[in-house]
């Protein structure tokens, strides 16, 4: 929290050295949530880029409420909402992009949980967008009911509605393509 | 280990990465944005990092942070406000006001929308589009006229018994008029097109609104308004000039001579009713190719919207005087609910699906919501059964 504070007094000053570190701590997240809403990593990428130049025009008159992980956060799921509102970030399916990485060591791992992570985001892709945000948000973005339930403009019991339902949702999905 | 089984679990550890080429360029140009900012602004001057320490949540609530903040604000020497409050005042007893209104989303370089605005109190507003579209809004008479002077036509329309409160362009002058007598913060000066400005920041639960008015005349010469819950989305003021002499014939409701009528709408808020929403979703399914729902409902992107649709070729046909009357009739209907009682999805969902929800919303003293389905069906469904 007290690195971060520094860290936006030191880029509200226009220091790219702060920015390239905010860049470089909270870039792999965001991408990740971005890959999970919309199911493919070239809008992701395009979403997080988008989120990040608006950011660094902000400039001095950036005001944050909240953390900067929920700021940016915030700004990346808009960014996937207005495109897919838009058709331009359209849920799509991750074969038509590049398998996303991952951190294992070993060719055959990284295989396998590219498989995983590719058949996670087809069945996120296959659930209600609240419900997707809600799970992907809280799992992976790590975010609070309360957080979420603002960010929806809905009640906290709904978000946490939302989340449970998204995951039952998800373990059916899974678990029926294992099962075929 | 399998997904499905510690789902939770695999996605807290989800792992996606760039190529570290594309990740190159990304940070390349982030960095690119913030030196074209910094190029523009001048020296700061006297670093708040404390202050910046200070003013965090966390920090608010621990008893120690609270002494020491007190401190601080006893040896800061509060700027004067006196320039902010005479253009707050100025504001407040302003007849008439032109101004540039803009709308950026931040969201791709031209997502932008510049409209001239004049307004005259009590409440006629004239706005023209890049493109030339001019409208002029008669709040008190309750009438509208478009003109579209490159195709010398014009549409009409009436209306009345309006709610109160929506937010329209009207509503955004009513704020502007109705600025707190002090601001939360005054700012570090900034050069705006080459005038040195004074900053004055007023923050409300949603919105954050920044004045900059030029330290030579003390005018206002721009207002920002920004959205916390929208990051990137802006509406700026420009250009802005009080109590300009306007003449009568701008805000006149006859259309000029030789322009011909497309259209002539009207409606009565206290008569519309459901079946106007579901007789607008019905024409847009009609009018499109693909017979789908349309991608923006309301707002100032609507037009934008139709616009794009319209050049991409995906109406079926032209509109007719009877889809711009079913068109205005759904919206008011849309203006008599409060923004938080509705919710849409429909956006490019296709026709047909008796189970697929596209817009709900919750009659003015229902306990249940009315849930409209993408076959058009309507079905009463109970706050916890709500579609999720």
């Amino acid at each position: 929290m007290l690195e971060d504070m520094i860290l936006i007094w030191k880029f509200k000053q226009g220091s790219a050295d702060a920015l390239r570190t905010i860049y470089e701590k909270y870039r792999d997240v965001l991408l990740a949530i971005a890959t999970a809403l919309c199911n493919d990593i070239h809008t992701a990428e395009d979403a997080v880029q988008d989120c990040f130049i608006s950011f660094a025009r902000s400039g001095d008159r950036l005001k944050l409420k909240g953390s900067l992980k929920t700021y940016l956060t915030t700004s990346v799921v808009n960014r996937i909402r207005d495109g897919q509102r838009r058709s331009r970030y359209l849920p799509g399916r991750l074969e038509n992009a590049d398998p996303p990485a991952s951190a294992c060591e070993t060719p055959d791992a990284l295989a396998i949980a590219n498989e995983q992570v590719q058949r996670v985001s087809n069945a996120l892709a296959g659930i209600d967008p609240q419900e997707r945000e809600a799970v992907v948000l809280r799992t992976r973005g790590g975010m609070t009911y309360k957080d979420i339930a603002y960010m929806q403009n809905v009640s906290i019991p709904t978000v946490h509605r939302r989340y449970r339902s998204g995951l039952d949702k998800l373990r059916v999905l899974l678990n029926g393509e294992a099962d075929q | 280990m399998k997904p499905a089984d510690h789902i939770e679990q695999f996605l807290e550890n989800m792992i996606v990465t760039s190529d570290p080429d594309r990740n190159s360029r990304m940070l390349a140009a982030v960095l690119q944005a913030q030196a074209e900012v910094n190029e523009k602004r001048p020296e700061r001057k006297n670093p708040e990092l404390w202050r910046t320490i200070m003013q965090s949540e966390t920090f608010r609530i621990s008893a120690a942070a609270v002494i020491v903040a007190a401190v601080l604000v006893s040896l800061t020497v509060l700027p004067t406000q006196s320039a902010y409050a005479n253009i707050a005042d100025q504001l407040r007893q302003a007849r008439t006001f032109t101004f540039t209104w803009i709308k950026q989303t931040n969201l791709q370089p031209n997502d932008r929308i510049a409209v001239q605005v004049a307004y005259k109190a009590p409440g006629i507003i004239r706005t023209t589009t890049p493109d030339g579209l001019i409208g002029i809004n008669d709040t008190a008479q309750g009438r509208m006229l478009i003109l579209v002077p490159k195709e010398q036509a014009y549409m009409s329309a009436d209306y009345k018994n309006m709610p109160k409160n929506q937010p329209d362009l009207t509503e955004y002058i009513r704020q502007l008029q109705n600025l707190p007598a002090e601001a939360d913060e005054k700012l570090a000066p900034k050069e705006i097109n080459g005038v040195k400005a004074e900053g004055y920041r007023i923050i409300k639960k949603d919105t954050i609104m920044t004045l900059w008015i030029d330290a030579g005349t003390q005018k206002l010469i721009q207002f920002e308004q920004e959205f916390p819950s929208s990051p990137g989305m802006n509406f700026i003021l420009q250009d802005i000039r009080l109590d300009v002499a306007l003449d009568d014939s701008l805000f006149s409701l006859t259309p000029p001579p030789g322009y011909k009528e497309v259209a002539n709408v009207s409606a009565d808020a206290a008569e519309v009713t459901e079946a106007d929403l579901i007789a607008y979703f019905k024409m847009w399914i009609d009018v499109t190719k693909d017979n789908t729902f349309p991608p923006v409902f309301v707002g100032p992107e609507f037009r934008k919207v139709v616009m794009e649709l319209e050049e991409q070729g995906k109406f079926a046909r032209p509109w007719t005087q009877e889809d711009r009357q079913v068109l205005f009739k759904g919206g008011i209907f849309l203006r008599t609910i409060p923004e938080e009682d509705w919710r849409y999805t429909g956006q490019n969902v296709p026709f047909g699906d008796p189970e697929r929800p596209v817009f709900w919303y919750r009659p003015a003293g229902s306990k249940v919501y009315r849930v409209i389905y993408a076959d058009l069906s309507v079905r009463e469904v109970t706050p916890e059964n709500l579609p999720q």
